[in-house]
């Protein structure tokens, strides 16, 4: 009780420090920090998949950017209303979450990894070739934000916190536990009653569903989309900020995406070379900090 | 009176003939024993007649319905469980959540905790119930395990050597809660290599070697049977 107590405290700590942190920060340093927040979202609802149900999905790219394109096709080339365009943007996640569920749940570690990278990848072929919808390399731009970049911040804000709420609410659920076991034991799962290819689909569409957000969220932020975010070095980012910062832990991913952004942010000032130094943090990371930084964290309080 | 019956089930690995024609039927009430020397095609049985992997040829039926090829979780569902021979239980999880998941199927969720309760004291795990099941005893993880195959209310019963590799005393727990199974309307079929605890819990007695079965009956009947005890028990007959 005293520890749910704690953690009450720290999340209400942060999130007021998260509401005042605008008040003193230029445009610039207000983007970086919807970048995070939205990136953490990402992260944090990907990390249902390898965190909690113990698969690796190398393709969360196409969810991201799937229901980001879905929402700027329909607003640029269909001129659809927001909220049409947002319902339909939801809807292809889904579709799209279904579909790679159907062809990928059967197997896993690296076949799923593979699967999920080809699917990934296909879209990443069809966004790059089908110019006349997706804008081919140059993607789609002019997608209005209607308000001010502080104001959206304060509308990503409160979107980001109750998605996190409701991820960490379904996670400590009875069907958490179960996602839980599956990636603990998947044979006692069957012998106990409970169809591991159902449970996982479920957990493959929730995490679609709220990456779809993000990946919503961040077209709004730049009011463009490329195809860089379909690629599947961007299906990479959700991965390397959970081991980064723990993927066994709710909290993890969302340190891992702020040491990964802000750390893009120093290194990129000094050196082109950017992800040789990465290539070593998450390889120190990996030797050294199984865990994660969360993980390593909670060795140190507990002196292991 | 329910029965779980196996009808001339073949299983082949390669060129390797695990199961040949085996047939038997396990009756409600009763303790089956399938006893037979390493390699007879004890444990391919089981897996075959929990979904584990499909035979090649044969049919399995469960109160005249042929759940051949269902998968194990359907054969859950339809009352068939099992243990294993190396514990399987999700060692990360606390002895507590371990119980929980197979009642989440088994259970209305407002009765899951309760019923959580019940079986850890029923099965002497109570002391047990936050810790992580990686750190208790191998004989508490048999026990377990146990437990969860029960928490989802079987009327097959398939234990894989429940009493392989634990102490004296965990082992005449493990005897103790296998004889509390009879009398209550399951059917429950146990691989056993201890001659002592076969003859002392077993109602009847398949024996199999190098994938057929070779005789089956009564303790008494196996007991007396010259090509058994050639075969198996390794006597001069």
């Amino acid at each position: 009780m005293v520890k749910n107590y704690k953690n009450l405290g720290a999340a209400a700590a942060i999130i007021l420090l998260l509401l005042a942190l605008p008040i003193f920060m230029g445009n610039y340093n207000v983007y970086l920090l919807s970048k995070i927040l939205i990136l953490a979202l990402f992260a944090v609802a990907f990390n249902i998949l390898l965190g909690f149900t113990g698969l690796l999905s190398f393709g969360h790219a196409l969810f991201f950017s799937g229901a980001a394109y879905t929402v700027a096709i329909c607003l640029t080339e269909c001129s659809l209303p927001v909220w049409a365009s947002l319902i339909l943007a939801v809807l292809a996640v889904l579709v799209l979450s279904a579909v790679t569920g159907f062809l990928s749940l059967r197997h896993k570690d690296i076949h799923f990894a593979l699967i999920t990278l080809s699917l990934s990848m296909l879209f990443w072929g069809v966004v790059m070739k089908w110019r006349s919808v997706t804008g081919g390399e140059d993607g789609i731009t002019g997608i209005p934000r209607m308000m001010s970049l502080h104001q959206y911040y304060y509308l990503i804000l409160p979107i980001v916190i109750i998605s996190l709420f409701a991820i960490y609410k379904i996670l400590h659920s009875n069907f958490g536990l179960l996602l839980e076991s599956i990636r603990e034991n998947e044979t006692r799962v069957s012998f106990s009653g409970h169809s591991v290819v159902k449970y996982r689909m479920y957990a493959m569409m929730l995490s679609a569903f709220f990456t779809g957000i993000a990946g919503i969220l961040y077209l709004f932020l730049d009011g463009c989309i490329d195809p860089t975010v379909s690629h599947w070095t961007f299906s990479a980012v959700p991965v390397i900020a959970s081991l980064i910062g723990g993927p066994a832990f709710f909290s993890g991913p969302m340190f891992g995406i702020l040491i990964y952004v802000l750390a893009l942010e120093i290194i990129t000032k000094y050196t082109l070379f950017w992800q040789l130094i990465l290539g070593i943090v998450i390889l120190v990371v990996v030797l050294f900090f199984r865990g994660g930084i969360v993980g390593s964290l909670k060795m140190l309080r507990r002196g292991e | 009176m329910a029965s779980f019956r196996i009808e001339n089930i073949t299983k082949a690995f390669g060129k390797f003939t695990a199961l040949n024609q085996v047939s038997t039927e396990l009756d409600e009430d009763l303790i089956s024993a399938i006893i037979g020397p390493n390699g007879a095609g004890k444990t391919t049985l089981v897996n075959v007649c929990t979904g584990m992997f499909p035979p090649d040829s044969g049919g399995l039926f469960f109160d005249s319905r042929n759940v051949t090829k269902q998968p194990s979780h359907k054969r859950v569902q339809l009352g068939i469980a099992r243990t294993f021979q190396i514990v399987n239980i999700f060692p990360e999880l606390t002895v507590r959540e371990n119980i929980r998941v197979p009642l989440l199927y088994a259970r209305h969720k407002t009765e899951v905790e309760e019923a959580a309760d019940a079986l850890l004291d029923t099965y002497g795990l109570a002391r047990f119930r936050d810790t992580r099941a990686v750190n208790i005893s191998h004989g508490d993880q048999k026990l377990l395990e146990m437990a969860m195959a029960i928490a989802v209310a079987p009327k097959v019963l398939f234990l894989d050597e429940p009493t392989a590799g634990v102490g004296m005393e965990e082992k005449e727990k493990i005897i103790e809660t296998v004889q509390r199974f009879k009398g209550k309307n399951m059917i429950t079929a146990i691989i056993e290599h201890d001659m002592e605890t076969v003859f002392r819990i077993a109602d009847r007695i398949i024996v199999m070697n190098e994938g057929e079965v070779i005789a089956q009956g009564s303790p008494e009947e196996i007991k007396s049977n010259a090509f058994v005890r050639k075969i198996y028990l390794k006597e001069e007959v």
